[in-house]
């Protein structure tokens, strides 16, 4: 008998604060687990999320807390979205729209990987801005 | 932040007791590995196994931290495995900090 799946939605939203990124990592986890992620799945995902989080903490509000940080989570056993939304300032076009390279590491960057890092994490990366702020899709193909 | 240190042959082993390293912690990660070095240490390994997962932020802070050691001693990445690995990897940094598999091997390396 062919399974069929049912298509997960979870919206998660915690204040502008680093202290408050492991929340949304523990929500991510338990996802996780019930799709029976391997470790380095679940380790990517989880870094691409907070790397766009600490982004909108960092750059939307400028380290500003009280401030919501959104975060859906939509998954089935093939991909998992993550759409990390800020009522903040909007990412400059060249940060999202192609691929960002990474500091030269002779350089000793302490920092800029962000962006890079999501690239070549992600499967599709999409930027949007409307009247709820601004809105950034990640998708990871699971299979 | 948790951290223990101990010594091994002429290295400071310091160990992290965190499971998570990230924006939340990494300016307290670097307070305290500082704190080591003004202190007078100038071989460190730095052991990350217990370590499931780590930002950028968190690796901006070893960088600030390798830059502090410069040429007078050793910041030596232990034990980096999973997504920790592979983000020293990612970030192509594992070209920059000496890594290796374990404290023993960290310290055996040099030694040898």
């Amino acid at each position: 008998m062919e399974t069929v799946y049912k298509q997960y939605n979870i919206r998660l939203s915690i204040d502008s604060r680093f202290e408050q990124v492991r929340l949304l990592s523990g929500a991510l986890r338990g996802i996780g687990k019930e799709l029976e992620l391997s470790d380095d799945k679940l380790g990517q995902l989880e870094l691409m999320m907070v790397e766009a989080v600490n982004n909108v903490i960092e750059h939307a509000y400028e380290m500003q807390g009280g401030n919501d940080v959104r975060v859906r989570v939509e998954y089935n056993p093939e991909v998992v979205h993550l759409i990390i939304s800020d009522s903040g300032r909007t990412m400059p076009d060249e940060l999202h729209s192609e691929v960002k390279d990474m500091p030269d590491p002779e350089g000793l960057p302490e920092g800029g990987w962000g962006m890079g890092l999501i690239h070549l994490l992600a499967d599709s990366i999409r930027y949007s801005n409307d009247a709820k702020g601004n809105h950034l899709h990640v998708s990871k193909q699971l299979a | 932040m948790k951290l223990s240190t101990h010594t091994q042959g002429e290295f400071t082993v310091a160990v992290i007791g965190e499971t998570r390293m990230d924006a939340a912690v990494a300016p307290e990660l670097k307070h305290q590995i500082a704190q080591l070095l003004d202190d007078g240490a100038t071989r460190i390994v730095l052991d990350l196994s217990q370590v499931t997962f780590m930002d950028s932020s968190s690796l901006g802070a070893l960088v600030s931290l390798l830059k502090m050691v410069g040429n007078r001693g050793d910041l030596i990445i232990a034990g980096a495995k999973g997504i920790v690995a592979e983000l020293f990897k990612l970030t192509r940094m594992d070209r920059v900090f000496r890594m290796a598999d374990s404290v023993d091997a960290a310290v055996g390396a040099v030694v040898a």
